[in-house]
């Protein structure tokens, strides 16, 4: 290895050329991967927000026509999945809303039921306190049923269905939830008092575990009283996948095409450094060295450069993963596995790239070698 | 050095060679004892450096038999290695390999023949004292003049300790001074050993104690006189 690192420093430009071939390629095999996982997660994030995490739970409607129902206890039973972040009972109702003491004919603006699990509001607040309390009249208005219903000041008194609501808060819609923002959100029990057997209710479930939909049915409703449809925003879920899969694509393409071409720029360079050194190959021959010696020394160089190149291309992508990461305000996680995989795969690289001039080598006959010189 | 003072060292039996069914020699049988100062002189193209390269090893004989020290000389493999070990070889350029040093250079002589290091380095010694360039060891070829650098092919060549020596016009780079003074060194250090010089100098040729010529595909003893 020594020799091979020597003979490589006797020849500066296939040295700086073939070391310099192996840093592009090991970058592009690593940096180019953590980026796109960096910008890749944002986007992910991005889908998530929009709801790609999401699950849809839906009653078929009964046999009369009426909407189904969901099973006693199902937002209880949602919660307790896997790694969920959101579990949300939904009542949509037909149910008008007014300002207090007014007539206004088609507002737009209709009641709906909203549960949540947990403690923290399920929507974005813009004003005022924003969460229905059971049993009490409270409600909150989506902003462009504020608008709507012409409520500036809060706390402000609306009426729905023949009662009296007091609307503590103003909430932006929901990407997922868009009909929120032109609703008047109370309680899904209060909703579903308002509006009877018209109004139809459906969780919303997002988690970030692998779940399928056989696997939710049974865990809402075990005993399998009702007939739930399990669903998925299918667009958003396209999307993700269609990222995924298209920033790992990128990556790995890139990442082929840049050892493809160090790869065969290395075993042209390598092939004309054995030109190069014929006498000295041929002299090796006559001094009884094997095939297998001639074979191992440009095996050897092609070693040298992919151990040197893989080193310095990891510490290079590394300074520029940094400093992407810092400029672009992106958390860094450095992939180890990756690095090995890169150095590893610059030396496999390097030995396939120089097995032809090893063999271009071995073929060398001393003979014939001194009678062309 | 060990063996017999009359040992044949080199045996050619009925050796044929043929490139692209054209052939260089034909049916060559011809022996040569410890000893023996060989020159072969011969017209260009005729197969001189061939009968060289095929007692070297380095061509392979379409027919008949060679062997050298007793080694018959395999196609490959360890057979082809000990006959190699069994030789030194000198051209007429050094061929040096540019980035090592001298001393390298004569240690790559020994690099196949498993010397131990030490022993590598004390042959390497001794060879660069016996040639004058024990003071020059550490310097690269490019810095050495033809002569010198055809001095230190000849320490490659006898440090490896080989019972043949093979020179093909080993002087023919260098001006008649120096070609007369690596000449009178190579026959020193040959002593003892058997020496065959290829070359087209009639004065070179006169000093051996057997002359060969080649040609007409075959290689005729001109003179043979006691060493």
């Amino acid at each position: 290895m020594t020799e091979a690192l020597r003979s490589l420093l006797a020849r500066p430009r296939v040295l700086v050329t073939g070391v310099a071939m192996v840093v592009v390629a090991v970058t592009a095999m690593t940096l180019i991967p953590s980026l796109t996982h960096s910008a890749g997660a944002k986007l992910l994030a991005d889908l998530d927000a929009l709801g790609s995490d999401a699950w849809l739970v839906e009653p078929q409607p009964a046999p009369d026509g009426l909407p189904g129902r969901l099973p006693d206890g199902a937002l209880a039973r949602a919660a307790g999945l896997p790694q969920v972040s959101a579990a949300l009972r939904e009542v949509t109702t037909e149910v008008p809303v007014r300002p207090n003491a007014q007539e206004l004919s088609d507002s737009g603006v209709h009641v709906i039921g909203l549960d949540a699990s947990g403690k923290s509001s399920p929507y974005p607040v813009l004003s005022g306190t924003a969460r229905p309390v059971p049993g009490l009249p409270f409600a909150v208005l989506g902003e462009r049923a504020a608008e709507e219903l012409g409520v500036l000041d809060l706390p402000a008194t609306v009426v729905a269905g023949g009662r009296r609501f007091v609307a503590t808060g103003v909430i932006a819609g929901d990407p997922l939830l868009p009909e929120l923002a032109d609703a008047l959100v109370v309680d899904a029990d209060t909703a579903l008092a308002l509006a009877g057997a018209t109004a139809s209710d459906r969780l919303v479930i997002r988690t970030a575990a692998a779940l399928d939909a056989a696997g939710i049915r049974r865990s809402i409703d075990p005993l399998a009283h009702s007939a739930l449809a399990v669903s998925q925003p299918q667009a958003l879920v396209t999307a993700k996948q269609q990222s995924t899969s298209t920033l790992d694509g990128l990556a790995v393409y890139a990442s082929v095409a840049a050892f493809v071409i160090a790869g065969l720029g290395i075993a042209i360079m390598l092939a004309a450094a054995v030109r190069q050194r014929t006498a000295e190959i041929a002299i090796r021959r006559v001094h009884g060295a094997p095939r297998r010696a001639v074979f191992g020394l440009v095996a050897a160089e092609g070693l040298g450069l992919g151990v040197l190149g893989g080193a310095l291309g990891i510490v290079v992508s590394a300074v520029a993963m940094y400093a992407v990461a810092a400029v672009n305000h992106w958390p860094v996680q450095p992939q180890f596995a990756l690095f090995a995989a890169a150095m590893g795969a610059a030396i496999v690289m390097c030995e396939l790239a120089a097995a032809v001039p090893a063999w271009l080598a071995v073929r060398i006959e001393p003979a014939t070698a001194f009678a062309v010189e | 050095m060990n063996g017999a003072p009359d040992e044949a060292l080199v045996e050619l039996d009925a050796v044929t060679v043929r490139y692209r069914d054209e052939a260089i020699l034909e049916g060559v049988t011809h022996s040569v004892h410890r000893g023996d100062y060989v020159t072969v002189t011969g017209r260009s193209g005729a197969g001189k450096s061939t009968l060289l390269n095929v007692i070297a090893g380095t061509v392979f004989p379409s027919a008949g038999t060679v062997r050298v020290c007793g080694h018959d000389l395999g196609r490959s493999g360890p057979r082809t290695q000990a006959h190699r070990y069994a030789i030194g070889y000198l051209f007429q350029s050094a061929h040096l390999v540019s980035w090592m040093s001298v001393a390298e250079n004569v240690l790559l002589g020994m690099r196949y023949q498993r010397v131990d290091r030490a022993e590598g380095r004390r042959r390497t010694g001794e060879a660069l004292e016996a040639v004058g360039l024990a003071h020059r060891m550490d310097h690269r070829p490019t810095q050495l003049s033809g002569g010198e650098r055809q001095r230190a092919a000849l320490a490659r060549a006898i440090a490896r300790d080989p019972q043949v020596i093979l020179a093909d016009e080993p002087t023919g780079n260098l001006d008649a001074a120096t070609g007369s003074s690596i000449i009178e060194l190579i026959e020193s250090l040959s002593a003892g050993r058997c020496l065959i010089v290829v070359t087209h100098d009639e004065a070179l040729a006169a000093r051996g104690t057997r002359r060969w010529t080649v040609g007409e595909l075959g290689v005729h003893e001109l003179t043979r006189t006691a060493p």
